[in-house]
């Protein structure tokens, strides 16, 4: 009955329902973060749920000029995309559901593929205010690729794999690895924060100033995909920085969840704290940002892991 | 580069009022701006025609929710120089504190909105917060947060008592500190500088051509402030600073009202320490004999000049209003060339505008159904239904 | 002129209406300085320009207030308020009702750019020399040759109105 287990798998746990589930969690999480330190009381723990059904009872408008069909498809790729990754995120032990050797890369590509979609979703939805914000999307994604991928490889070439399984198992046994490679953890977050585009690198969807970039027309259902995406996209950056730069998790299944979880609230929190602390950015500040500080420390951090391999001899 | 049209407005989330932009793109770069007004425009002018000069003095209250006194102060000071009448002392005062009141609450306001417009939404919620204080304090002595209605002709309506007088001097000390928070927070705070600085500059010389009035014209290094210029109400009286700023840019401008804050504290504590005992009103006759008179007001964000003629009867004759968003908006409109599109929602915003007071003239007629221009909610739901029923869809 | 020294005021009040009749002499009537500060003259609306050009010469950081239209009945006024020196110098100009024109101050003084408009879509005044006044306080489908603020304007028609 392996094709009913598979469909658990990707349905269920760890794949669509619980990704769901637990990214609307850390959306709270973080909204209430973010208003704690803002001094507001914050949403309660049902908000995001609500939100959701509340999104998608709403009335769905495509504008005239927009594509139809690229309208409706684009929407349901971002979110399939997010969730997908999830199946290749160790939970339970140092092993996915689906653990194979590279499955480190086939996460950095489905993660890359929301971002597309965004491009397009502000190219064909005809709308100035999309327009702009799809180049910026295209824009902050060639600024933050290149320190996020040298961010997630240094783990990688430390551990001497491109599978998520081995890098934990190497940390597990080699504890002082995590120590080595904090100036990465560091870029990989300012990367994932701008990829999520959150303050300070929300230029792509600016709300005063191109009201919410590539998704301005997007309403109803539609939108709560992209919500929904943006949700599980945080819960696949956190969750998988949890296993390759945080040692992943040991233990019994029951605890080692418990470890799993811990570990993503501390990364969300400190995705919500860098947002509640700093204005937006201008994207061709991002850009500059991005080649003048992100990249040089990723490839100094780089040349340090290389040294260490060489000198240690792991 | 491609180039485009970019409309911000009559409905942007950068507008908290509307007005229509249109921008010319390139790029991310700006290469002109057309701007129109109008969509505030509540016939106020036209309406203060046919009221009497109380009922004026209300109406002109509601120009704007944030420079309401500022509005009311131009239009009595106007209306009490053709009658020739001196306020009492005590009135005097009142109207400063009120006035310097209502400038920290407007820019403290204006504070919070310029830290959402740059997607610092931290600094807006606790501006806000701390804005609290003063709204507090405005409640404390007219029972309203805003639209105080504390002028009347021949001087102010309510008085401050000295447990007023004690409970808001304990509180603005509080407010002074934080103040000083934010005026650090501004400067230092890198991701706040790479907003501020250096974007959109004025210089001093284009200000003055422009006719920039207020704290946008001081962050140009001009000292202008009709407090000080042409004194009104106490101003002659109390000691207090112009504040200036040469930079021009934003951050000049948010120099500029942060310090405006503390010199507002400072003229209030003076006026609630020095406050003269005396009444509060003079007696002011129905009817004005014909005359006519400019007044000069330094609301929170620049001159606001009132034009009131009389012709003997109990209405005026004509009143004209010119807020100071309107002296500023050109200037702002012109400074936004060369820069980028990131910066329009707080480039608009540096200036403080306010739609409201800058539009007020024209009668809302409805030309399209004619008929009745209140509906009732059974009608508005059908009017809905009509509108959204006959291929308003896509 | 204006900008390296800008503080406006910070000179001495000076006398500007007396200045201005002894720049203008015989063009400049009924001129009355009620209280320090304030100043009213009427002038021609030929020698607006002049007036204009010499006024915002009188000190550093000069400048237009605004433009009040007034219709009293009989004739229309144009009041340009400047800030000169110290003094709120109200400058009136007469029209007649039949031709209300006044010639455009807009290249002496660009920030007049939004009054002159102001009283041409709410006053009918027109504003020559400056090209087309671009409406900027009444709507695009405002019927033309309506202005509200006419002590005899009807209304738009079909509306209930003054």
């Amino acid at each position: 009955m392996d094709i009913v287990l598979d469909l658990v798998r990707i349905l269920i746990f760890p794949g669509l329902l619980f990704a769901v589930l637990l990214s609307l969690f850390l959306e709270w999480l973080d909204r209430k973060i973010y208003a704690r330190m803002q001094n507001r009381v914050g949403p309660p723990l049902r908000q995001p749920l609500w939100d959701l059904f509340k999104l998608l009872a709403k009335e769905d408008i495509v504008p005239e000029r927009a594509d139809p069909f690229m309208f409706t498809v684009l929407p349901v790729l971002t979110l399939a995309a997010a969730a997908t990754a999830m199946l290749y995120i160790p939970i339970w032990g140092p092993e996915s559901a689906y653990p194979f050797w590279g499955d480190l890369l086939v996460i950095i590509f489905l993660l890359t593929v929301p971002t597309m979609v965004l491009f397009l979703a502000g190219w064909f939805s005809a709308n100035p205010f999309g327009a702009v914000g799809s180049f910026r999307t295209v824009i902050q994604f060639l600024s933050y690729e290149v320190p996020l991928l040298l961010a997630v490889l240094t783990p990688a070439v430390l551990a001497g794999s491109w599978s998520i399984s081995d890098i934990v198992r190497f940390q597990q046994t080699h504890p002082w690895a995590m120590a080595a490679q904090l100036a990465a953890l560091g870029v990989g977050l300012l990367a994932l924060q701008g990829k999520l585009e959150r303050v300070p690198f929300d230029a792509p969807e600016a709300e005063t100033e191109i009201v919410a970039g590539p998704i301005t027309e997007y309403t109803g259902r539609r939108l709560a995909l992209f919500r929904l995406s943006t949700d599980v996209q945080m819960l696949v950056g956190a969750a998988l920085f949890s296993n390759i730069f945080l040692a992943g998790v040991v233990g019994p299944w029951y605890l080692a969840i418990l470890l799993f979880l811990a570990k993503i609230i501390f990364l969300v929190g400190v995705l919500a704290a860098l947002r509640a602390m700093v204005a937006r950015i201008r994207i061709e500040q991002m850009r500059a940002f991005s080649w003048k500080y992100l990249v040089p420390i990723a490839v100094a951090q780089m040349a340090v892991i290389v040294l260490i391999k060489v000198g240690v001899g792991v | 580069m491609t180039k485009y049209n970019l409309p911000v407005g009559p409905q942007h989330p950068a507008l908290k009022e509307p007005a229509s932009f249109w921008f010319k793109v390139e790029g991310e770069v700006i290469v002109d701006v057309d701007i129109r007004l109008g969509y505030n425009h509540r016939g106020i002018e036209k309406a203060c025609e046919s009221r009497n000069y109380i009922q004026c003095l209300y109406l002109l209250e509601r120009i704007c929710g944030i420079c309401s006194h500022a509005h009311t102060t131009a239009f009595a000071q106007g209306v009490e120089e053709i009658l020739g009448l001196e306020i009492p002392a005590r009135a005097k005062y009142i109207r400063v504190i009120i006035a310097e009141l209502e400038r920290i609450h407007s820019h403290l306001l204006w504070l919070g909105v310029a830290g959402h417009e740059i997607g610092f939404d931290t600094l807006f919620m606790y501006a806000w917060r701390d804005r609290e204080t003063v709204l507090d304090i405005l409640e404390l002595i007219s029972g309203n947060r805003v639209n105080y209605a504390m002028n009347t002709i021949g001087g102010v309506r309510r008085d401050i008592d000295q447990a007023k007088r004690e409970q808001i001097l304990g509180m603005l000390d509080p407010l002074a500190e934080r103040v000083k928070f934010y005026t650090d927070l501004v400067t230092s705070e890198p991701t706040c500088l790479a907003r501020l600085e250096n974007v959109a500059p004025v210089p001093a010389d284009k200000a003055v051509a422009l006719g920039t009035v207020g704290p946008t014209a001081r962050a140009s290094g001009i000292k202008v402030d009709v407090r000080r210029d042409d004194p009104y109400a106490a101003y002659a009286e109390i000691p207090f600073e112009v504040i200036t700023s040469e930079r021009g840019d934003l951050l000049g401008r948010a120099i500029v009202r942060l310090g405006e804050i503390g010199e507002s504290v400072k003229i209030i504590k003076y006026a609630l320490q020095n406050l003269p005992e005396g009444p509060l009103t003079v007696k002011a006759p129905r009817k004005v004999a014909a005359g006519e008179a400019v007044s000069r007001v330094e609301a929170p964000r620049g001159e606001d000049i009132h034009y009131v003629r009389a012709d003997g009867s109990d209405h005026p004759e004509r009143v004209k209003v010119r807020a100071p968003t309107l002296a500023n908006l050109f200037a702002v409109g012109e400074s936004m060339k060369g820069a980028y599109v990131a910066d329009i929602p707080i480039v608009i915003a540096s200036i403080d505008p306010c739609f409201s007071c800058t539009d007020r003239m024209i009668e809302l007629v409805q030309s399209r159904t004619g008929t009745s221009s209140v509906m009732t909610w059974e009608e508005l739901r059908e009017y809905g239904i009509r509108w959204y029923g006959h291929g308003h869809r896509s | 002129m204006c900008g390296q020294e800008q503080q406006r005021s910070d000179l001495a009040r000076r006398d500007i209406l007396a200045e201005l009749c002894a720049r203008f002499p015989g063009e400049v009537g009924e001129a009355a300085a009620p209280r320090p500060g304030r100043a009213w003259a009427t002038v021609s609306r030929e020698v607006l320009r002049p007036v204009t050009e010499f006024l915002l010469g009188c000190g550093p950081g000069a400048y237009l207030s605004t433009i009040t239209a007034v219709d009293t009945g009989e004739e229309f006024q144009a009041i340009y308020h400047f800030w000169v020196a110290g003094t709120e110098l109200n400058l009136r100009v007469r029209l007649d009702r039949r031709e209300p024109a006044v010639p455009s101050i807009m290249d002496l003084h660009p920030g007049a750019n939004f009054y002159e408009r102001e009283i041409h879509d709410l006053m009918g005044i027109e504003v020559t020399g400056r090209g087309k006044l671009e409406r900027l306080a009444v709507p695009d489908d405002w019927p033309e040759g309506h202005y509200p603020l006419r002590k005899d304007w009807p209304g738009l028609p079909g509306g209930e109105s003054a």
